[in-house]
Formats: C-alpha cells, sequence, structure tokens
C-alpha cells in the first residue's frame, strides 16, 4: 500500500477566538454556559436513544440520566481538580478552568449526540438487556475519553496562559492531571451505574 | 460510462490521496457525491448477489437489493458519529466534507467487494458450506473496511490524533454495520430452508450469528 499523508487534507482548522489557544475557546461567562448547556442538551439525545428499548417512561428516565450524569460527575470531580491544582501552586485561574470544563462537556454532548443513531439502531434490534448496557457504556466511555482529552488540553492551556510554569512544575501538575483522569472516569461509572437504568439492569 | 465517472473510479484505485485532495474542490465534489455512491451500489450489489448464488436467482436479487441498502443504512447513521468524533480530536470536518469523506472511502470498500466477487462466486459453486460461507462474508467486509478506514485516515490526517480518529470511528461503525446487514438478512439463505423471505425475524444478534457460524464451521470439519 501507498505510504499515507500525514498532514489533515480535509479537516479545517479550529478558529480560536483567544489567538493564544487552540484547544481553550474562551469567551464571556453567558457563552461558556451557553456552551456547557448545549453539551448537556445534545447528551439527550443520547439518553432518548437508549430508551427506545423499552420505550415509555424510559424515554424520559434515560433521557434525563444522560445529562444528570454529566453534570453530577463534573460537579463532584471538577473542585477537587481545581483545590490540588491551586494548593500545588498552579497559576491556573478558576475562569479559565471553567472555559475548560464548558468545552468539555460541549464535546461530550456532541460525540454522545453523535452516536446516538447508532445506538437507537442497536438497543431497538437486539432484543437482549445485556446489548442495552453495552451500547450505553460504549458510547458513554468513548464520549467520556474524548472529552477528558479535550478537558486535560484545555486545562494545560489554562496553566501556561495563566503564567509561567518550571519544568519540575509541569512533571508535577501531569501527575495531577492524570490521577484526575482517573478520578473522572471511576466517578463517571459510579454516576451514571446509580442514575442510568440501562447500567442498573433494570431497563 | 462517462469519463468523469471513468476518471473518479481510476484515482479510488490508484491514488486515494488525491480523491482525498480533490474533495476539497467544490467543482468536484458533485462528481465525487455520484460517483461515490454509484460504487456502493454497485460493488455491494454484486457482492450480494454473489453470496445469494448458492441459494438461486431469487435468493441473489434480494441480496443484490439489500446489502447496498444496508451500507448506506450505516453511512446514514455513523456520519454523525465521525463528524462528532473528528471535531473532538480537533480535527473538525464541514459536514459536506465529512459525509464526502465517508461515502468516498465506502466507495472504496465497495471496490474492494467488487474484487472479492469472482472469488467467493468460484467458492460458492465449489459448494461452500452456509456457515463458511457467512465467515467469508465476513472476512470480506472486514478487509473492505480496513481498505476505507484507511482512506478516511487519509483525509483527517495520519499521526495519532488521525489514528485516534479512526480507532473511535471504527467502534461505532464495526457495531452498526454489523446490525445493519443482519436485519436485512439473509444473504446466503439457509440450505435447509425451501421458501425464500426477503427478510428473516429478528432474533439474536450479529455477534450470536457469527458465534454460531464460526462454531458450526469448525465443528463439522
Amino acid at each position: 500500500m501507498a505510504d499515507s499523508t500525514i498532514e489533515p487534507v480535509l479537516s479545517v482548522p479550529e478558529q480560536p477566538k483567544n489567538q493564544n489557544s487552540s484547544a481553550l475557546d474562551l469567551g464571556s461567562p453567558a457563552f461558556l454556559v451557553e456552551r456547557a448547556l448545549v453539551g448537556l442538551g445534545l447528551s439527550i439525545f443520547f439518553g432518548l436513544a437508549l430508551g427506545m428499548h423499552r420505550g415509555g417512561l424510559s424515554l424520559i428516565t434515560h433521557a434525563l440520566a444522560i445529562p444528570g450524569g454529566l453534570l453530577l460527575t463534573t460537579c463532584v470531580s471538577i473542585p477537587s481538580l481545581y483545590i490540588v491544582l491551586s494548593m500545588l501552586g498552579a497559576p491556573l485561574r478558576l475562569g479559565l478552568l471553567l472555559a475548560s470544563v464548558s468545552t468539555a462537556l460541549h464535546t461530550a454532548g456532541r460525540v454522545l449526540a453523535g452516536f446516538a443513531p447508532i445506538a437507537a439502531l442497536l438497543v431497538v434490534t437486539i432484543r437482549e438487556p445485556i446489548a442495552l448496557a453495552l451500547v450505553a457504556k460504549l458510547g458513554l466511555e468513548i464520549a467520556g475519553c474524548l472529552s477528558l482529552y479535550r478537558l486535560m488540553s484545555a486545562v494545560r492551556e489554562a496553566n501556561a496562559l495563566s503564567g509561567t510554569i518550571p519544568g519540575s512544575a509541569q512533571t508535577k501538575y501531569g501527575l495531577v492531571l492524570c490521577g484526575f483522569v482517573v478520578l473522572a472516569l471511576n466517578l463517571g461509572q459510579m454516576a451514571f451505574s446509580t442514575l442510568l437504568p440501562a447500567l442498573r439492569g433494570a431497563s | 460510462m462517462s469519463p468523469a465517472l471513468t476518471q473518479s473510479i481510476e484515482q479510488l484505485l490508484r491514488s486515494p490521496d488525491n480523491v482525498v485532495q480533490s474533495l476539497k474542490s467544490k467543482d468536484e465534489q458533485v462528481g465525487a457525491y455520484r460517483a461515490s455512491l454509484l460504487l456502493i451500489v454497485t460493488g455491494t450489489a454484486c457482492f450480494g448477489a454473489v453470496l445469494g448464488t448458492s441459494h438461486g436467482p431469487l435468493q441473489s436479487l434480494y441480496s443484490a437489493i439489500k446489502l447496498p441498502a444496508a451500507v448506506l443504512l450505516t453511512l446514514l447513521l455513523t456520519t454523525p458519529a465521525f463528524t462528532a468524533i473528528a471535531a473532538a480530536l480537533r480535527r473538525p470536518l464541514t459536514a459536506a466534507n465529512a459525509t464526502l469523506l465517508v461515502l468516498a472511502a465506502a466507495a472504496r470498500g465497495a471496490l474492494v467487494l467488487l474484487a472479492l466477487s469472482p472469488v467467493v462466486w468460484l467458492a460458492m459453486r465449489h459448494g461452500l458450506q452456509y456457515h463458511r460461507g457467512i465467515m467469508t462474508a465476513v472476512l470480506c467486509y472486514t478487509l473492505a473496511d480496513m481498505y476505507a478506514l484507511r482512506m478516511i485516515l487519509r483525509g483527517v490526517g495520519n499521526d495519532w490524533r488521525g489514528r485516534f480518529v479512526v480507532l473511535f470511528f471504527a467502534a461505532a461503525l464495526i457495531p452498526a454495520g454489523a446490525q445493519s446487514t443482519w436485519m436485512l438478512r439473509p444473504f446466503v439463505g439457509r440450505p435447509s430452508q425451501h421458501t425464500l423471505p426477503f427478510l428473516r425475524n429478528i432474533d439474536g444478534s450479529f455477534t450470536d450469528s457469527v458465534t454460531r457460524s464460526l462454531d458450526s464451521s469448525v465443528r463439522f470439519e
């Protein structure tokens, strides 16, 4: 087979509002809230798709559980990240962290909405309850990984924007961010296992 | 066959990089849409027809209609996920470019299926058993998918980000494609079945079927 190109050919470059940043999309507080809400709103589509397995009330419970789980995970995990980074002397400002969270929630919602048609096909045509749980897990894990990637990129850039960081501190913050990823994934799993009927085995 | 279509087929076969480059040009996009759709329908219809040969011409006709439908349904369901994954990994594509790239990649996959059709037909003529026929079809789809995904990699960039886009997209594409095809079965037709249904009832899933076929093809050695 011929060698593949390295450069993206079709992808369009992102247009950041801040010229110093690419992952971190800064804007007014209203814009950040709106973007986070759009993300949460989009995630409802994935919940609705999961609810189609049983229909009726299940549509509503699943539709509410997905943004609920995202919000719960964010509310529980983000303060810890901010506290630990601040105590370690990271120059990260709260406003920049909130911008990063807004980006991550938007990403999660968009990915979940993108997976909604596939989820609907799978849960409607495969009747076994295990399929519902697997589809829910697959969608949430992919969305979780991608939104955490966006969050980490944005936090790193926000940290850099907030002030200069010496080399040794960068390693320290890197370790904190890795720990945060593990924490957030586990918290997310716990939150969705509690809130999402598909993962409670009570679809 | 129009010269533009011939050129599109040539490019898809010989220089997928040029195809990806040409998708950027607005003038060539309409031609690329048409050529890709035509190739998807032709390639998968031929492969479907070949799969049905073991059960007669009617099954061939049914499979030739259903396989393109399954592929187009899969593309319809997975393109939004592809766009979202690419954007999340900071390789955003416009909706038109994402659709074109997925269509062109599927067309390349369909050409692979078209190339494999005579081989599968020959195997069917030599009495390839039902379960082995299904396993052969699954292997052919896998090979076609690999070629299609390589083309998508060219579009989003062959670095770690691009590879992750393709990896996550494959995680969405494989179950969606498998289940769409499963819903529209039978394509091969069971030897014990005397009537030929256009569609079979949905019972179990694609993975159950592959596990069963794998088990049977090994057990009846």
